[in-house]
């Protein structure tokens, strides 16, 4: 077998936090931010990318303090041992639950739109084993399939939504900021929840072999993230208006239905855009999947994570099974979205940041961020 | 131990293999739905749902020289049901194959079922959560029974969905009736709580036509528009891509008809509040072209003073259409089709916050104003 | 991996511990020994010489018959011996001090020639073709290179045309191999490390490499896999391949074979090791990446653009070699609305009464042409291609008109094995279509995500596969921008200044950057042309 060194460069983190953020959340952010803000959704998007990106920074901040370091060490010198195994046993449920979200809206979206009849389970299985195939081999090679899915994603989705861009009514996007202040930090708020996922950042420091130049690829990742969050939704609104994009399930499936190519020799691009989503679910998957896996390994002290990567498949696979329909699995994500990553993209690091400063922890003193 | 599980898994995906195809239905085995007709049984109960989908074996007999014409080139078969979900699976009771939807081109509503509030939402719905159908699909709403249509079989083109796809790829020859398919018209629905305009479609002996328009209001058929009031509802909304505008200009003896050809809209709109009254503006400037007039003219065109008449002529006439299609909208029906609260929330979201509540009451007050003004391109290759 | 041992089986050879034996002083217990150890092998020829005015001096020269050159060892050997050391005699006294100093230095003519006093090594020696020269009164033994066996003359690379380029191939002469090497690189760093490899067959196999250019570390891995072959032969390059490769199980070929010498060179100076083995056309080339199988010699020698359009092409190919089978099955059976409505029509049309379903009649034809492909390779040319013609016609026309095929399947099989063929690496060619049918299976069970399915694990293998330390899908990950210049495109040769950087080579400038000096000879051209104005 082939040992990976495990060890991967800033340009990689950059894109593997991109592909880790950009998951299930690009199908229904449209339809979410238009709930709440209206024709502003553009906005409120930058606002989420803004506070996301400030978070990410501190998060950054903390595990650089600890440089060699991951999560379950450093926070049981913070907060001590016993709370410290508490949060990460939490952070290792919050990675699972969000694999098995996100496989099963992958499973419900693929039911719809290809596979009607079916079994979900099988479709959930089989891209848990997948995933599962991948995580095994560790972090090197996750970050290189990153690297090879990001053009694979970007680029399609970028060029297939240019031919529509003669539809777009731009006074979809007017009036411009008439909505109440509280209902648009509500709306940013939701917008957050579609970066959540760089709270790998707080594992990851141990891992990168040029730490000097991190900073730059966060900051890169997230406002590549949020760009193409509002590409998309600026086509989403821009075509149907926010007050379609808001009644719809998946408005961008919804406009990916509607588009006309007329020179393509597939009519309807909506099964290039299922296979392109297929990765960009996977890309999410495997990678909530090896960090989950990295905790576990972490708090337990094995030297491999790979003896708990295929024991989780069957306990993410239970997990997306939980929620009876679609509605339940949106109700649970809201929960999810509402209470823990608020705790893990705010509260923590916060928290974190406080203690640090009073206890004077910490290798070096770098700029903050 | 992990050689076992390797092989546990190995199976598990065999398994899963050879038990799989579960949606798999070889192409030869389904029909595809081309055309879907929609009206209510006698009692308006229960709907008939009218099915047409092409005999695909008839398709390449053609060119390859078959057995020639003995079979029927396009099937349409009628099931009555509960719900239209329901209909697409009792029919398959009678037919060999499995119905497939992802390719329907157009869904024709029959009068009554426009005419039944309830019945209309309950069909919309059902074409809403449907992830077979594509949302480019053409609707359409026939004042006859949509069944009738369907059961036909024209000689231009026996497919019928195809028929009726075809003559809305050549739109812009004509603005008889509003380009909008299934996508545009349930945003209106959807944004204006169901009111939209959908296109009117009738069967003759051995065509169809396609022109003029039924008007939607509170998911209830209000009326239908002809041509010209459609052209006026087109022209306020901006939909006008193309057409002609047909002008009457003196001739040697009697009057001769001019056609102008529409090649270029330009729309420009305001809203102004003056003494509690709104004023809603509309500036029009058309381009065009003039492709025929009278024969032996010599010059004439080339006489500044012609062009300056016909343009003006023009813009009396296309003011004229828009008048009848305010008349019909603001005086008769009250109903708001034209966009112009989706503008004043849009652009004037002050003077919305204020009127937004009650725009229906406000909307028959509003004046609207509109202004054209058109300008001759070209005149042919003839002076 | 333990089945696949206990398969192949990890066959302990007990190796016999010597350490050779060493010549003795007498030239009969010498030649005893020889004659025991090559008994009843009537290949061998034993040669008793007297030289010496009186024919004192007794020796014996041992060769294999049609290992070696005749003319050589008449001319050089025994001519020399026989009778012109009669002419030029040398002082008896030096003679009688040291005989096999005066042979060795002042006689033979031979050109090349060592001095062993291991039996065995003489042994080896003589069966590699070389002639042994064995002297009464001394242990040294000298070794006249005498290799010359029939061999076949230098020709075209069959499996590796080009329109433009060198036209000549390797041969199954190693010697013959490093000299075309040697041809095209006259730097005094390019070594060649030669070894001996197999118990049994002592098969030659060289390591080439440019010492200041080459990746340490990939030099080393190769050299310490090579050094841990224990095998009782060699047979080919594949053998060495197979045995030195980091993944035996992957599809994808670890080290890429070539037979053209400008390649070779060309992957050299790129910082890459090259292993030449005797009695093979085939070179290996290590390390490879998949974006290396691409790749073509003539890429370099023709202008940019169109080699760039080229190498999209062949990417292209690889893909539709891989999937287009897989898609027609998972349009056609899963997902007919995602093609256009009238070809909908159409297909559904062309396969009105087929007894198969798209999955197996596209198994069917597939595998018809693998075997019509395998047994068109099988068989001499002139026949081969009537089972072209049998494939073509018979089988496609007919099994169209009978109506157990639609004609579009034809038509997919076609493409695919047209585009299967335009892949340069053959070896890369086999595990695409390979794939193939992985991806029918899948497309047939899932549509559209079985297909997505095999692209995620092809790329999961592809992602952790590594060729001698180097990510196998490098430079596509871990990326560097002057390295995808050389990718899916393949940029002017202005912008390789560089080499690799994927490859850690000591020495990285490629080329001085032309650019400036062209823009600088333009300016002189426009300021020549105005002197010739004014």
């Amino acid at each position: 077998m082939i040992k990976n060194n495990d060890k991967i460069s800033a340009n990689q983190v950059s894109i593997l936090l991109f592909t880790t953020m950009v998951g299930a959340g690009i199908l229904s952010l449209p339809a979410d931010v238009s709930k709440e803000v209206g024709p502003n959704g553009l906005i409120a998007i930058l606002g989420g990318g803004i506070v996301s990106l400030f978070f990410a920074r501190l998060i950054l901040y903390l595990s650089s303090k600890f440089p060699t370091e991951t999560f379950v060490e450093y926070t049981g010198k913070l907060i001590t041992r016993p709370i410290s195994i508490v949060i990460s046993i939490i952070l290792v449920f919050y990675f699972t639950i969000f694999v098995s979200l996100d496989v099963r809206i992958f499973g419900e979206v693929l039911k719809i739109y290809l596979l009607p009849s079916t079994p979900i389970e099988t479709i959930i299985i089989t891209m848990l084993f997948t995933s599962a195939y991948l995580v095994r081999y560790g972090l090197e090679p996750i970050a290189r399939m990153s690297e090879i899915l990001f053009p694979i994603i970007v680029i399609p989705l970028v060029l297939l939504f240019l031919p529509t861009l003669t539809d777009i009514d731009l006074s979809n996007f007017l009036p411009f900021m008439r909505v109440s202040l509280v209902k648009f930090f509500k709306g940013m708020l939701v917008t957050t929840y579609s970066f959540v996922g760089f709270e790998i950042l707080y594992l990851l420091f141990p891992y990168i072999i040029n730490t000097d130049k991190l900073k730059r690829s966060v900051n890169s990742a997230i406002i590549s993230t949020m760009l193409f969050y509002m590409y998309i939704t600026f086509f989403v609104v821009g075509i149907f208006g926010y007050k379609e994009t808001r009644e719809q399930l998946w408005p961008f499936l919804t406009l990916i239905k509607s588009i006309n190519f007329p020179v393509f020799f597939i009519e309807n691009v909506e099964g290039i855009v299922m296979g392109i989503w297929t990765f960009t679910i996977f890309t999410s998957i495997y990678s909530f999947h090896y960090f989950a896996t990295l905790v576990l390994s972490k708090l337990l002290k094995t030297r491999e994570h790979s003896y708990f990567v295929l024991p989780a498949v069957p306990i993410m696979y239970s997990m997306a099974l939980i929620p009876d329909s679609i509605v339940t699995v949106y109700k649970y994500a809201g929960y999810v979205s509402q209470y823990m990553s608020v705790f893990f993209i705010a509260i923590l690091p916060i928290l974190l940041y406080i203690i640090l400063k009073v206890k004077r922890l910490g290798d070096k003193d770098e700029e903050k961020t | 131990m992990k050689r076992k599980l390797k092989i546990v898994i190995l199976g598990i995906l065999i398994a899963l293999v050879l038990t799989g195809c579960w949606d798999k239905i070889e192409i030869e085995d389904r029909a595809f739905v081309m055309a879907i007709g929609i009206d209510l049984s006698s009692s308006n109960e229960r709907y008939v749902v009218t099915f047409q989908f092409p005999n695909a074996a008839q398709i390449t007999k053609g060119t390859s020289g078959g057995g020639g014409g003995s079979e029927k080139p396009s099937f349409a078969v009628s099931e009555v049901a509960d719900t239209i979900f329901s209909a697409s699976r009792h029919i398959s009771t009678r037919i060999n194959k499995a119905l497939y939807l992802g390719h329907t081109q157009a869904i024709i509503f029959g009068k009554d079922v426009v005419e039944n509030k309830d019945k209309f939402q309950q069909v919309l719905d059902s074409l809403d959560r449907s992830y077979e159908l594509s949302r480019k699909v053409y609707l359409l709403v026939t004042p006859q029974k949509a069944q009738d249509i369907l059961l036909k079989k024209y000689e231009m083109e026996s497919n019928t969905g195809a028929y009726i796809r075809d003559i809305f790829k050549h739109y812009n020859l004509t603005s008889k009736f509003p380009t909008i398919d299934y996508n545009k018209i349930t945003k209106s629905l959807h944004e204006t709580k169901g009111n939209a305009i959908i296109p009117k479609i009738i069967a003759g002996k051995d065509e169809i036509k396609i022109a003029g328009s039924a008007i939607i209001k509170n998911y209830k058929l209000a009326g239908w528009m002809g041509d010209d009031e459609n052209m006026g509802y087109m022209w306020l909304t901006g939909l006008v891509k193309g057409g002609d505008v047909s002008i009457n200009m003196p001739g040697d003896g009697e009057e001769i008809k001019v056609p102008f050809n529409i090649s270029n809209v330009i729309r420009r709109r305001d809203v102004k509040e003056e003494k509690g009254k709104i004023i809603y503006r509309v500036k029009l400037e058309v381009e065009g072209d003039i492709t025929e007039y009278t024969f032996e003219k010599h010059g004439e065109m080339m006489k500044g003073d012609l062009l300056n008449v016909i343009e003006r002529k023009t813009s009396d006439e296309i003011k004229e259409m828009t008048q009848k299609a305010i008349n019909r909208f603001q005086k008769e029906l009250k109903v708001d089709m034209l966009g112009i609260g989706d503008y004043i929330e849009k652009y004037h979201p002050s003077l919305w916050e204020k009127v937004g509540k009650d725009w229906d009451k406000i909307f028959p007050e509003v004046e609207i104003k509109v202004d054209v003004t058109s300008h001759v391109r070209r005149i042919g290759l003839f002076r | 991996m333990g089945f696949f041992d206990k398969i192949f089986g990890k066959k302990n050879y007990k190796k016999e511990e010597k350490n050779g034996t060493r010549a003795s002083n007498s030239l009969k217990v010498n030649l005893d020994y020889i004659k025991n150890k090559l008994k009843d092998s009537d290949d061998v020829i034993y040669r008793d010489i007297w030289v010496g005015e009186n024919q004192q001096y007794n020796l014996a020269i041992v060769f294999i018959d049609g290992l070696v050159d005749k003319d050589l060892i008449n001319d050089h050997v025994l001519h020399s011996l026989l009778l012109d050391s009669r002419q030029a005699a040398p002082s008896i006294e030096k003679i009688k001090r040291n005989l096999y100093e005066v042979i060795k230095k002042g006689t033979i003519t031979g050109g090349d020639i060592k001095e062993i006093t291991d039996l065995d090594k003489c042994i080896l020696s003589i069966l590699s073709g070389d002639t042994a020269l064995l002297f009464d009164g001394s242990p040294e033994i000298v070794i006249i290179s005498s290799k010359g066996w029939q061999m076949r003359s230098i020709s075209p690379p069959e499996a590796e045309t080009v329109v433009r380029g060198p036209r000549e191939g390797f041969t199954e002469t190693i010697r013959v191999n490093t000299a075309l090497v040697r041809r095209w690189i006259r730097d005094p760093k390019l070594k060649i490390k030669q070894m001996q490899i197999g118990e049994r067959t002592h098969t030659d196999v060289a390591v080439l490499y440019i010492e200041d250019i080459v990746d340490r570390n990939v030099l080393n891995k190769v050299m310490k896999r090579l050094k841990n072959i224990k095998i009782d032969g060699i047979f080919e390059s594949g053998y060495i391949e197979q045995l030195i490769e980091e993944d035996w199980h992957s599809p994808f070929p670890q080290v890429l074979s070539t037979e053209r010498p400008d390649k070779v060179a060309a992957s050299l100076l790129e910082g890459r090791v090259a292993i030449l083995t005797d009695n093979t056309p085939f070179a290996l080339i290590i390390p490879t990446t998949l974006a290396t199988l691409f790749q073509s010699p003539e890429d370099y020698y023709e202008r940019w653009m169109i080699s760039s359009l080229l190498r999209i092409l062949r990417f292209l190919a690889a893909i539709v070699a891989l999937i287009s089978p897989a898609v027609y099955i998972a349009f056609t059976a899963y997902h007919p609305g995602l093609i256009p409505t009238k070809l909908t029509l159409y297909v559904a049309a062309t396969r009105q009464g087929m007894p198969f379903p798209a999955f197996f009649e596209a198994f069917i034809m597939e595998a018809t042409f693998e075997l019509l492909r395998e047994a068109g390779v099988r068989l001499p040319v002139p026949i081969g291609q009537t089972i072209g013609i049998v494939g073509g016609l018979i089988i496609g026309q007919a099994a169209v008109q009978a109506g157990i095929v639609s004609p579009l399947m034809v038509i997919v099989v076609a493409i695919t094995a047209v585009a299967s063929f335009a892949i340069p690496s053959y070896s890369a060619a086999i595990a695409f279509r390979m794939l193939r049918f992985i991806f029918m299976s899948l497309a047939a069970v899932f549509g559209l995500y079985g297909i997505m399915l095999g692209f995620m694990v092809v790329l999961t293998h592809l992602v952790v596969l590594k060729s001698f330390g180097v990510p196998y899908l490098s430079p596509f990950v871990e990326i560097d921008l002057s390295d995808l210049s050389d990718t899916l495109i393949k940029a002017p040769i202005m912008y390789f200044k560089n080499r690799p950087e994927i490859l850690d080579t000591p020495d990285r400038k490629k080329m001085k950057d032309l650019r400036e000096e062209k823009i600088e000879s333009i300016e002189d051209d426009r300021r020549i042309n105005n002197d010739k104005k004014q």
